[in-house]
């Protein structure tokens, strides 16, 4: 029962990505026609021999170093984000759980923001952002498992959300303060936290490949347990599973997922929240249709989003984080709305 | 139940009501702000004219009334003796035409030319009011569009203001006429302002045989800078073509866009280090290596302050950027 409604939904929603994709690779704002974007793109293929001539090397570049790079990173950002939400929603039984409730996303902002303030952008190279925003990330998450550590050794999910809201203010406040502090003409930081997947390169796709290539089967592996945490984790414990270990290695490797897109594209807002509810209300709450699912949600919302930014007002970029938010927050209430008219 | 939800609601919804209205009300008064401006904009020749009927020619006659570009009328008893400035442009402007010692206080930011940086600072962005009423200036001069909510404070305060917003190129050389008038130093102001349109003509002369080259301007990473700018318009003027000039003011532009515009000339303003993260970054993002710009290796720091400033340099800033365009033409 569960296969048939994996494959089902499974297959669709890896048909419509695979859909959304070829649209979304056919359309620039450097205006190359569809027929000269797929014929770039059928000539890559190693055993095609190819000339060199039909196109400039202008149009090559846009479609094989730029657009092609970049549909794909939206993608992988989007499924990073939208399954470690799910991750984080299952581990903490908590609605309101997104990939930066615990601080992940804080941490990572105030590491970026601090080298853009002191202008260290390049000091380990075009690297150095990413690098820094991951590691700050990741630090902010033991900052907060080691606040919400209680004396037993457990961890109580309420102490963790909480210890995560702290972390966030603090971290917050650090963010505005360089925020008000940097004068130039276009506020760096400030765009950074919006989120933009502009001038990224294949790079940053292959860094988020291993993270995704292990963060899908572990948390899958951990599916089934998190469908018995939803009775409760003394419940869970009856059940057979090993509570605290779930807990850690599902909320360690979410959080791994959460720093390695954030570090990318800068804080995207509503995917991480969103995909995962709406997989929930379109086909139940059975874990292991949601932790795959997300993935490919989250790819498709942002590959749109991401789209979306780069074409509504081509050729000027709205920052990616405020395109996810606009369509991601009324679409989300027209569902849970029409949801809860269902269900009455 | 439902009685206290709609109860929490309602403050809620008021505040948010509120808070739209507020933003509305924003909105409406920087828009008539700016319809004011274009219509104050020929302004700055009025009170010329009033100097040039007087019969001691190069000296100012008080009381004067001079209109500001956001459309204010004020009267003036006499030469200002101490001056305010907030904004960096206007600095530069007062010591350029001699007025340096009758500047009382400066912005944060202010930092040309050099014996501006030992006056009171009177706050960055965001002005400090109390600053600026301690030095008890008898003029202030701001930016309309910098300073605003600043120069309303002031008028509340019933400080004189001389509000400025120059659009062009030429709109600065009037400016700087009209502060000269105001501090009753028309002779230097003049002189300042020949120079500026003797440096715009050359320019102007020695590219007019050129072919326009295609230029793309970056002062930000990942930001270019559109039409209805001084840079804009100065690349203009240095015989180049500004690739983003399909957009208004400054944007994030997208780089498909680039690649495809294929500039000659990749600008990007001297911060003083080096490595560059502007130059760093668009050496090493994938596709930008087919720029012609980019082969030939062929991007160029220009000093900031010139070009972003609307004050005397801004004729410096024209001769740095002609230079870069067309190098043969300025031997």
């Amino acid at each position: 029962m569960m296969r048939h409604k994996l494959a089902g939904y499974g297959g669709a929603a890896l048909l419509l990505l695979a859909v959304s994709i070829i649209i979304s690779l056919s359309i620039g704002s450097a205006g190359i026609s569809i027929l000269d974007v797929w014929g770039i793109l059928v000539h890559q293929l190693p055993w095609l021999s190819y000339d060199g001539t039909a196109w400039e090397a202008n149009q090559i570049a846009v479609v094989t170093q730029v657009r092609l790079s970049r549909v794909l990173l939206a993608v992988l950002v989007g499924a990073s984000l939208a399954l470690a939400g799910a991750g984080f929603q299952g581990v903490l039984r908590n609605p309101l759980a997104d990939p930066y409730t615990l601080g992940v996303a804080s941490g990572s902002s105030a590491g970026a923001a601090f080298i853009i303030l002191f202008g260290y952008q390049i000091i380990l190279g075009t690297w150095t952002i990413p690098l820094v925003a991951f590691v700050t990330g990741a630090v902010t998450l033991f900052g907060v498992l080691w606040l919400s550590r209680s004396k037993g050794g457990g961890m109580s999910v309420e102490t963790l959300i909480l210890s995560g809201v702290i972390m966030q203010a603090f971290l917050g406040a650090f963010v505005s303060f360089m925020v008000a502090m940097s004068d130039g003409v276009v506020n760096q930081i400030l765009f950074w936290l919006m989120g933009s997947l502009a001038t990224r390169s294949w790079d940053n796709v292959y860094m988020l490949v291993p993270f995704l290539a292990l963060g899908i089967p572990l948390l899958l592996f951990y599916a089934k347990a998190l469908n018995l945490f939803a009775l409760g984790e003394r419940h869970a414990a009856h059940m057979g599973v090993s509570v605290e270990r779930t807990k850690l290695i599902v909320l360690i490797a979410s959080t791994l997922l959460t720093a390695a897109a954030v570090s990318v594209s800068g804080v995207i807002g509503f995917v991480g929240l969103v995909v995962p509810h709406l997989v929930r209300l379109i086909c139940g709450p059975d874990y292991r249709l949601i932790i795959p699912l997300s993935a490919i949600g989250g790819g498709l919302f942002v590959l749109w989003a991401d789209t979306l930014a780069r074409m509504a007002l081509s050729p000027r970029e709205i920052p990616l984080g405020v395109v996810t938010a606009l369509i991601g927050a009324p679409f989300f209430a027209y569902l849970l709305r029409r949801h809860k008219i269902r269900n009455r | 139940m439902k009685s206290r939800k709609y109860g929490m609601l309602q403050p809620v919804l008021a505040a948010m009501l509120v808070m739209m209205l507020l933003l509305i009300a924003a909105c409406g008064s920087n828009g008539n702000e700016s319809g004011v401006e274009l219509v104050g904009t020929p302004a700055p020749s009025a009170p010329t004219e009033t100097a040039q009927s007087s019969e001691e020619p190069g000296k100012t006659q008080y009381p004067l009334t001079v209109t500001d570009d956001t459309g204010v009328a004020i009267t003036l008893e006499q030469a200002p003796a101490a001056v305010v400035s907030l904004a960096p442009s206007e600095t530069e402007t007062l010591f350029a035409i001699g007025a340096g010692d009758q500047v009382v206080g400066v912005d944060e930011f202010s930092n040309y030319p050099e014996e501006a940086s030992t006056k009171a600072k009177v706050g960055d962005m965001t002005t400090n009011i109390e600053a600026v009423m301690a030095l008890n200036p008898d003029l202030v001069i701001a930016s309309s569009s910098a300073n605003f909510a600043a120069v309303e404070e002031l008028r509340k305060l019933n400080v004189p203001v001389f509000a400025v917003d120059p659009l062009t190129y030429d709109a600065v050389v009037a400016k700087i006429e009209t502060i000269g008038t105001i501090m009753d130093r028309q002779a230097a102001a003049a002189e300042v302002a020949s120079e500026m349109l003797a440096v715009k003509a050359k320019v102007v002369e020695s590219v007019k045989n050129e072919t326009a080259r295609k230029v793309y301007l970056e002062f930000s990473e990942g930001w270019t800078v559109g039409s209805g700018t001084f840079l804009d318009e100065l690349v203009t003027l240095a015989g180049g073509i500004n690739i983003a000039g399909s957009q208004q003011g400054w944007y994030e532009v997208n780089e498909e866009q680039v690649i495809i515009e294929n500039p000659a000339f990749i600008i990007y303003p001297d911060w003083g280090v080096n490595p560059h993260p502007i130059a760093v970054a668009i050496e090493s993002r994938p596709g930008w290596d087919v720029i012609e710009a980019v082969a030939n290796g062929s991007l160029h720091a220009v000093t900031e302050d010139p070009l972003v400033r609307v004050g005397p340099r801004l004729a410096d800033g024209l001769l740095e950027l002609a230079k870069i365009i067309h190098p043969d033409s300025f031997k």
